[in-house]
């Protein structure tokens, strides 16, 4: 999937480069947004498939709070950084705010800077990809809790390949309700940072 | 006005999928969708950025950012976690230990 989804990025950028497709350079913009909404739409409608909102009722506080907690972490750590890049404290925030969720994240941001949308883009997909090789490493020593939150909102897929080599099932129910918690934010925290 | 949009597109497929009993619990029609989306997505975000000089000067760079940004995001959120729980966990032995 990782690989197909660079390829697109890869060809959609060689296409650019190149000059083809001109048309696209017009209409890309609505086309964005369109698709935006079609897949944030499908993929909420998912979440209340999956009876997000009686697990959240199932699952207790503690969930939420560590979810709030992995929102706050990364906006906290990253503007505590951001001094030390050649981003403002406010472009590193609107990078940070896409948690995971490259599609949705690079998207909004791409209107705003498209320099920035690749830095949301590498940060995203980092994210995602780095935290299903961190999460069973670190499994013996640490809890679902703070290994979930490693990913983001992009924790379902990360949990389910630990789940699959640590055989922790405890992984995919966090990843599945961190990841929809963290996930709901996105849409609202990218066009709040944006905006500020 | 996105901020808005876009919370409210959540809300309203959330609670779609909890209330519509019609609509299909897993489907392959919303996942191919889904994947076809991205895919076309990603590749005009990708034209979008490989016709714009600025970015592609700086793609490197922009790439390092992203680098450093997801590290520090990853931890931030790992610690913060960590800390939490383990507080949870003191305070809730904290009545037992009396």
């Amino acid at each position: 999937m990782i690989k197909g989804m660079l390829l697109c990025v890869a060809l959609g950028f060689g296409a650019g480069r190149l000059g083809y497709l001109q048309w696209l350079t017009a209409l890309s913009p609505s086309m964005i947004m369109v698709f935006l909404c079609l897949m944030t739409f499908i993929a909420s409608v998912d979440m209340g498939k999956k009876d997000f909102l009686r697990e959240l009722r199932h699952a207790g506080w503690k969930i939420i709070v560590y979810s709030l907690a992995t929102v706050a972490g990364t906006l906290i750590t990253v503007l505590a950084i951001s001094p030390l890049l050649p981003l403002t404290a406010k472009d590193a925030l609107i990078a940070a705010s896409g948690m995971g969720w490259y599609s949705l994240a690079t998207g909004l941001v791409l209107e705003y800077s498209p320099s920035l949308s690749v830095v949301t883009f590498v940060y995203c997909l980092l994210r995602e990809m780095t935290a299903m090789f961190l999460m069973p490493v670190l499994w013996k020593k640490f809890e679902a809790p703070e290994l979930v939150s490693i990913a983001g909102s992009a924790a379902m897929n990360p949990s389910i390949a630990a789940t699959a080599v640590t055989g922790d099932q405890r992984l995919i129910f966090y990843g599945m309700i961190s990841g929809s918690i963290v996930s709901v934010f996105v849409p609202v925290l990218v066009p709040f940072m944006i905006s500020l | 006005m996105l901020m808005l949009l876009f919370g409210g597109i959540m809300v309203a497929g959330i609670l779609a999928g909890a209330g519509f009993s019609w609509i299909p619990k897993e489907s392959r029609f919303r996942s191919n969708t889904q994947n076809v989306l991205l895919f076309l997505l990603l590749f005009v975000l990708g034209h979008q950025l490989g016709s714009d000089g600025s970015v592609v000067s700086s793609i490197l760079q922009m790439g390092g950012l992203g680098l450093a940004l997801a590290a520090a995001g990853m931890l931030g959120s790992f610690l913060s976690v960590l800390m939490l729980r383990l507080r949870f966990e003191k305070s809730g032995k904290e009545p037992s230990d009396d």
